[in-house]
């Protein structure tokens, strides 16, 4: 039996996942709980395994700060969002998150995430990878050139195994270098406002391609 | 439009300087020639006499009509060097004159004339010419018979007067021509930037509805049975999108620089290959006038994605006639016959011709097989004009504005301080039959280089330092008196006064230095020492005015061109607030119509269909519609995420390999604009991967920067091998 809750200022996103569940037998996964921001969960002392964390929650707060006050109040932390945004993906990162979900994803894929992260597991997955790979500041700074290599084809879209037989070392060590890539970057505590990181900021937030002078 | 200073405005101002230089001379010039009248025949005074003073009128009632100067200044040009060369014809052959002719205080005018209308060289060249000629008319009797040693000297004096205001003129020219270039410069760089700015808001607030209400919406409607949250959740997301397409209040026309952004930002979306020229400048359309000039650019771009396979693609933008705009989009690819394209197709006709025709311009399509497309679109303002377009220039000058002087720096500057003075000292060698003692003068001159040497000391720093200033007066005033104490009495010693022009060009020097009143109080007391001078050796009152207060009447009009230039200085930076100020609302106007004109419009059509329905309560959505609410989520997804990677063809594209079952994954590690070159190959790939039917996965990545792919793109088929290229910054496609 896994307990988990949501944190979304949908309602309409919390209701849904609650009908998704009991549409969908076969898991040990319970919904007790939602709410539309962190203290306000908080507040109430549930208990619950995996906390499933919106990455744009109304009340304008800091996905580091929230995942790093729900890690701190004993959950595990599963972003589950919609658009990825890799600026708040690498706070809430950075902030100790296992893993990240997209609410366009079928059911059984969250499912499985949130069994993954009850578990004590990191979710890796390619989103979560690139997304480091984005901080190149952090990864010239804390990577090995084989943790790189790793990064960079993995990033790129290959698969665990496609990777293994293109480096030609075991699917067990690539595994291994994710995960530790993955964990340091939420050990040196990265997304630091630097004033880079301010101007991707607004690039990254947008929806079209980038506004810059045509010339 | 906001005041600009341009360099017209400038020009205008030396022109109307010229001319009132030109009928200010009239007055000394009147003055000196009533002994010489008598003498001169009349033939020569009707045409020489009555040439100058209608010329300088002319001159006077051009520069403020704001005509051209040009005929004018060269028709007294011309009078003055007829009289010059005819002088000696008109004075009668047996008199010998009593004074230097009266003209020449005209030939130091028509040298600037010719400076500012022709240019800088063609003046410096008349000036000496007309200096040779007139030593010339100097040596003959209706020149008063003067020595050569006279002659010459009279001839360094015109020439030096002559070149020190041309040299003036262009420095001050020159100043206001780089600040307008800098000004220029930095009100585009101020424009982009409001633009910039106020895009983003505007994206970011469009991005927030996009996130938070409709893909919410959509991802909702694909997972749940018909709940009411959603229907409700959708009428939301409805709403809070017509609220964004609310017009605002503030209507401003559209400028120039934002049209060809607007142009530019929608084409490129379409056909990353295009190239852009742009020669709209000082202009102002209506906001509807632009947004549907947007919205038929856009079609015209979309027909050359869709059917030209072109190569090439070049938009022209240019403003044919006042306040006009055309736009030519010239593409070299198939092309087809525009009487065939079916009337049932009205694509072009309907979206392109009648969208031109309702707001009054006018399409042009020329196509044949083979032989590319140009679509010509131009509109020009009715007659009634909804915008208030810039005045145009008044005429555009033909002259060339002192632009042969390429950089009056402070050195060079320098350099002509001390040939000025080098040149008094000159002087005060060819006088020195004048002068009671010798050695006194050469002393004098001494003292003289060193006052020289110490006001232009540190001349790269603005201000001179208040003691260099004091010694220079001093040392200026020690000259006077060691050259006063050797003149002559009675008589006027001429050149031998040289120190006169000395103390005039140094203190004139400290003053633009920064020490104004060490510089007047030094000019006030070479006045009484000269004036004490010249009442006690017996000089009559014009000599004792004349030694007095020449230097006094040069320092009043240094003192009053600095006070302009500070006072233009002054008002340019006003200008430049108030620009500012003007150009930030300018920018908001225009990126609301960005984003109701252009992005929303996409949006609604892309998403709007489908949000009704799921807003709608009473119906049930399809497995079909399901299906389509999470292709949208993933194109608005794609077009958040991952913008740098697609155009809206290769989001249809996409959209049809993913429901084929492909699976499609664009990545940004980047985050900043994609190169052009790298954009057109990657949509060229991605075309042609997605339309492959053994393509089972895609994943396009743009790197992080610093990477030497700059895109990769990893290709898997349905046999399980993979392919990975990589684009470099090129768009050179190379497999990794």
């Amino acid at each position: 039996m896994i307990t988990t809750a949501v944190i979304d200022d949908h309602e309409a996103i919390r209701l849904g996942m609650s009908a998704a569940l009991q549409n969908h037998p076969g898991h040990q996964v319970t919904l007790v709980d939602g709410a539309g921001t962190v203290p306000e969960f908080l507040e109430r002392g549930v208990q619950a395994d995996v906390v499933l964390l919106d990455l744009q929650l109304d009340d304008g707060s800091d996905p580091l700060d929230n995942a790093e006050s729900l890690i701190d109040a004993g959950y595990k932390v599963l972003v589950y969002s919609i658009a990825d945004n890799v600026r708040l993906l690498r706070r809430a990162l950075a902030g100790g998150a296992a893993g990240v979900c997209r609410k366009a994803e079928p059911i059984a894929v969250t499912i499985s995430s949130i069994e993954a992260v009850a578990e004590g597991q990191v979710v890796i997955s390619q989103e979560i990878l690139a997304a480091i790979e984005g901080d190149s500041s952090y990864v010239a700074a804390n990577l090995g050139p084989r943790e790189r290599e790793v990064l960079a084809l993995y990033a790129a879209g290959f698969e665990v195994p496609e990777v293994a037989g293109r480096l030609t070392i075991t699917e067990n060590s690539v595994k291994e270098y994710l995960k530790r890539i993955r964990v340091k970057y939420t050990n040196v505590n990265r997304p630091a406002a630097s004033k880079l990181d301010l101007f991707r900021r607004a690039i990254e937030d947008g929806i079209v391609p980038p506004v810059e002078p045509h010339q | 439009m906001n005041a600009k200073p341009k360099t017209s405005q400038l020009s205008a101002w030396v022109d109307r300087g010229v001319a009132l230089f030109c009928l200010g001379t009239l007055i000394p010039a009147a003055l000196a020639a009533t002994d010489q009248v008598t003498y001169l025949a009349p033939w020569w005074m009707l045409i020489v006499g009555g040439g100058i003073v209608l010329a300088s009128i002319g001159m006077m009632i051009a520069s403020f009509a704001g005509w051209q100067l040009r005929s004018f200044a060269l028709s007294y040009v011309t009078v003055v060097t007829f009289g010059l060369i005819t002088w000696s014809a008109a004075w009668p052959a047996d008199t010998v004159a009593t004074g230097s002719p009266w003209l020449w205080m005209c030939l130091g005018v028509a040298s600037i004339c010719l400076a500012v209308t022709t240019g800088t060289g063609w003046g410096f060249a008349y000036a000496i010419a007309s200096g040779l000629l007139f030593a010339a008319v100097r040596m003959t009797p209706s020149g008063q018979n003067a020595s050569l040693l006279g002659a010459f000297q009279d001839m360094i004096v015109l020439v030096m007067n002559a070149s020190v205001v041309i040299v003036a003129l262009g420095v001050v020219s020159n100043a206001f021509k780089q600040l307008d270039d800098a000004e220029a410069a930095s009100r585009k760089e101020a424009t982009d930037a409001a633009i910039e700015e106020a895009l983003l808001d505007e994206r970011h607030r469009l991005d927030g509805i996009v996130h938070d209400e409709v893909m919410t919406t959509l991802v909702s409607a694909a997972h749940q049975n018909n709940d009411p949250h959603v229907a409700q959740q959708a009428q939301r997301a409805v709403e809070r999108l017509a609220e964004a397409e609310q017009p605002t209040e503030a209507r401003l026309p559209v400028t120039g620089d934002q049209l060809t952004w607007l142009v530019t930002d929608v084409v490129s979306a379409l056909v990353p290959q295009a190239k852009f020229t742009s020669q709209l400048h000082n202009l102002a359309v209506p906001q509807p006038v632009a947004s549907t000039l947007g919205m038929v650019v856009r079609e015209v771009a979309l027909n050359v994605a869709k059917h030209s396979g072109a190569e090439n693609v070049e938009i022209t933008l240019t403003s044919p006639e006042p306040g006009g705009v055309a736009i030519s989009v010239a593409d070299d690819g198939v092309g087809f016959v525009p009487e065939q394209v079916p009337k049932r197709r009205l694509g072009l006709q309907v979206s392109v011709v009648y969208r031109m025709w309702a707001i009054g311009g006018k399409a042009e399509i020329l196509s044949s097989p083979g032989r590319g497309t140009v679509v010509n679109l131009s509109w020009v303002p009715g007659e009634q004009p909804v915008a208030e377009t810039e005045q145009q220039p008044r005429r555009r000058r033909s002259g060339r504005m002192m632009l042969d002087i390429p950089d009056l720096s402070r050195p060079l500057l320098a350099r002509l301080v001390w040939v000025l003075v080098g040149l008094q000292f000159l002087l005060g060698w060819t006088s020195l039959d004048q002068v009671t003692s010798i050695w006194p003068v050469f002393l004098a001159q001494g003292l003289a280089a060193v006052a020289t040497w110490l006001t232009l000391r540190h001349a790269d720093k603005s201000q001179m330092g208040f003691r260099s200033a004091v010694a220079v007066t001093v040392l200026l005033l020690a000259v006077t008196m060691i050259v006063q104490a050797v003149l002559p009495t009675g008589h006027w010693p001429g050149y031998a006064t040289w120190h006169s022009n000395v103390v005039m060009v140094l203190l004139v020097a400290v003053l633009v230095r920064g020490r104004e009143h060490v510089s007047w109080t030094g000019v006030g007391l070479f006045a009484v020492i000269s004036a004490i001078w010249a009442t006690t050796h017996d000089m009559g009152v014009g000599d004792t005015l004349r030694a007095g207060f020449g230097p006094f009447s040069w320092m009043l009009v240094a003192q009053l061109l600095q006070s302009w230039l500070i006072d233009m200085g002054d008002r340019l930076r006003a200008s430049r607030r108030s620009s500012a100020a003007a150009n930030k609302a300018i920018a908001e106007s225009f990126s609301k119509l960005v984003l109701r004109d252009v992005w929303l419009t996409q949006l609604r059509a892309q998403v709007g269909p489908l949000l009704n329905r799921i807003a709608d309560p009473d119906h049930e959505l399809t497995e079909d519609e399901r299906a389509a609410c999470l292709a949208q989520e993933s194109r608005l997804r794609d077009a958040m995420r991952a913008g740098n990677l697609v155009t809206e063809l290769t989001s249809d594209a996409i959209d049809v390999a993913r429901s084929r079952g492909v699976d499609v994954r664009l990545v940004d590690s980047r985050g900043t604009r994609l190169p052009e070159d790298v954009r057109t190959a990657l949509t060229r790939y991605l075309g042609r991967l997605l339309t492959d039917s053994s393509t089972k996965r895609v994943v396009a990545r743009a790197a992080p920067e610093g990477y030497e792919d700059v895109v990769t793109v990893l290709a898997v088929r349905d046999d399980g091998s993979s392919e990975l290229v990589g684009l470099d910054a090129s768009g050179r496609v190379s497999t990794r």
